[in-house]
């Protein structure tokens, strides 16, 4: 019987994940949904999935960031970039919990600071850096890193929502 | 680690890995520069984005008011259930306008150029970490559109399709330091190619580079495509020369160029999915 229980729950767990992603996705990818100061961006889908699979066994929770990331690269003009990432850093924010770290907010914010800010450093050196753009630096500056700042400050939130997510239908 | 490493969980990753790799590859090769997998995601959750994109358009068409008092409330329901729906029609009719206007100089555009098919789409989503305006929009191959068919709104270059699957494609616009655009003055018939940098792009400019220092292009100048090479066809207007100035980089100079589209309130535009004389098109 409680096995029975435990696997609705985990169905339905798993399905609101996939509801979270796709409301996430489309926050971050649609313009005037989200507000974003300054002409910013934000990045939510990355402390999305690294939460997840923080909470979830490891290969839903691989899975899980794998889908997030083909999700997000319906929204860009890279060839699979974002799906390779994701899958990378799902696999493993789950393996730091898994074997090193404790699940709290301090590493969620930790484990989602360092995704963000590797995300970022990649696509700019890639889209920036390697063309040889001599305003790099300024794009950096001015551009990506407020663009971490903000995403940063919803880490707590996304951590919170599927905390509760997973309290609920453990 | 060797544990970790022997774990079901690390082998169902490296198969993924290996599989996502893969459709990289094929993107690559087939010329699409979309994975399968993305293809796959995109044609189940097309139906999301498109939910989102009109979502954030009637929250960019609305107003929070706060109610003053308690004894007032109802009163105010009233007039604010009142205000909605006049709001509401009001909405339609600036949509319904500014489509209108959109079709008139399509239809315009379309009486010019027997030979032009088009594809007429709406914007779904844009790429949060793109700092180049790209977007997306809600057709794709089904529809007839490829990789590189130009995107214009009314007379005017928007940019070019810069990847492709079955339902949607991704849109690079011309202040994309990618996008390089054949163009010449109208007044001076000078030409040359219009593109960007990071720095201009950032002020929604692009430039038309490698101008003699003594240039007749001056302020007020348009710039249309040329048609050379054959990825836009000729007379599309790219925007107005607003100055001249130096290039750093060598002893000529280039004209500032400010595009006539503003790419942060398109919503609709067409895709040209075939003009006479475009490059890989087959004869028609």
């Amino acid at each position: 019987m409680n096995y029975v229980i435990e696997n609705k729950n985990a169905i339905i767990r798993r399905v609101l994940f996939v509801l979270i992603l796709l409301v996430t996705a489309a926050l971050q990818g649609t313009a005037g949904l989200f507000p974003t100061p300054g002409n910013i961006g934000v990045f939510l889908l990355i402390p999305a999935a690294v939460i997840i699979s923080m909470f979830e066994r490891g290969i839903p929770g691989l899975l899980l960031g794998t889908f997030a990331g083909l999700l997000w690269d319906t929204y860009t003009t890279g060839f699979g970039f974002n799906a390779i990432y994701m899958t990378i850093i799902a696999f493993g924010a789950w393996g730091l919990i898994h074997y090193l770290m404790r699940n709290n907010l301090s590493t969620a914010m930790l484990i989602c600071s360092v995704s963000l800010l590797l995300y970022i450093l990649l696509y700019w050196l890639w889209n920036y850096v390697f063309k040889g753009y001599g305003t790099a630096w300024q794009v950096l500056i001015k551009y990506y890193l407020p663009t971490f700042l903000y995403s940063v400050v919803f880490i707590p939130l996304i951590y919170l929502l599927i905390r509760t997510v997973m309290k609920n239908f453990r | 680690m060797r544990r970790f490493v022997k774990s079901i969980g690390f082998k169902i990753f490296a198969v993924i890995m290996a599989a996502l790799v893969f459709g990289a590859v094929l993107a690559a090769t087939t010329h699409k520069y979309t994975s399968p997998f993305t293809s796959a995601v995109s044609f189940i959750f097309s139906r999301v984005q498109r939910l989102s994109a009109r979502l954030a358009e009637r929250l960019s068409d609305s107003e929070i008011y706060f109610k003053s008092s308690a004894s007032m409330a109802e009163r105010v329901s009233e007039l604010e259930s009142q205000l909605a729906d006049a709001r509401g029609q009001l909405v339609g009719y600036e949509d319904a306008k500014s489509k209108l206007a959109l079709y008139e100089e399509f239809l315009e555009l379309k009486k010019e150029h027997n030979d032009y098919k088009f594809a007429s789409c709406s914007i779904i989503s844009r790429d949060a970490a793109d700092l180049f305006g790209s977007f997306v929009l809600n057709k794709g191959e089904v529809h007839g559109i490829k990789v590189n068919d130009p995107v214009i709104y009314g007379k005017y270059l928007v940019g070019l399709v810069a990847s492709v699957t079955k339902t949607q494609c991704t849109v690079r616009t011309i202040l994309n330091p990618d996008v390089n655009v054949s163009a010449y003055e109208v007044r001076t018939g000078e030409s040359g190619f219009v593109t960007t940098t990071p720095e201009l792009s950032r002020k929604g400019l692009c430039r038309l580079p490698g101008l003699d220092r003594t240039t007749a292009v001056s302020a007020g100048g348009l710039v249309c495509t040329s048609g050379v090479g054959g990825i836009y066809p000729r007379d599309l207007i790219i925007g107005q020369v607003t100055g001249i100035e130096n290039d750093n980089e060598n002893i000529s100079t280039y004209a500032v160029i400010a595009p006539s589209v503003r790419f942060s309130e398109l919503k609709d535009v067409f895709v040209l999915t075939y003009f006479y004389g475009q490059e890989g098109a087959a004869g028609e």
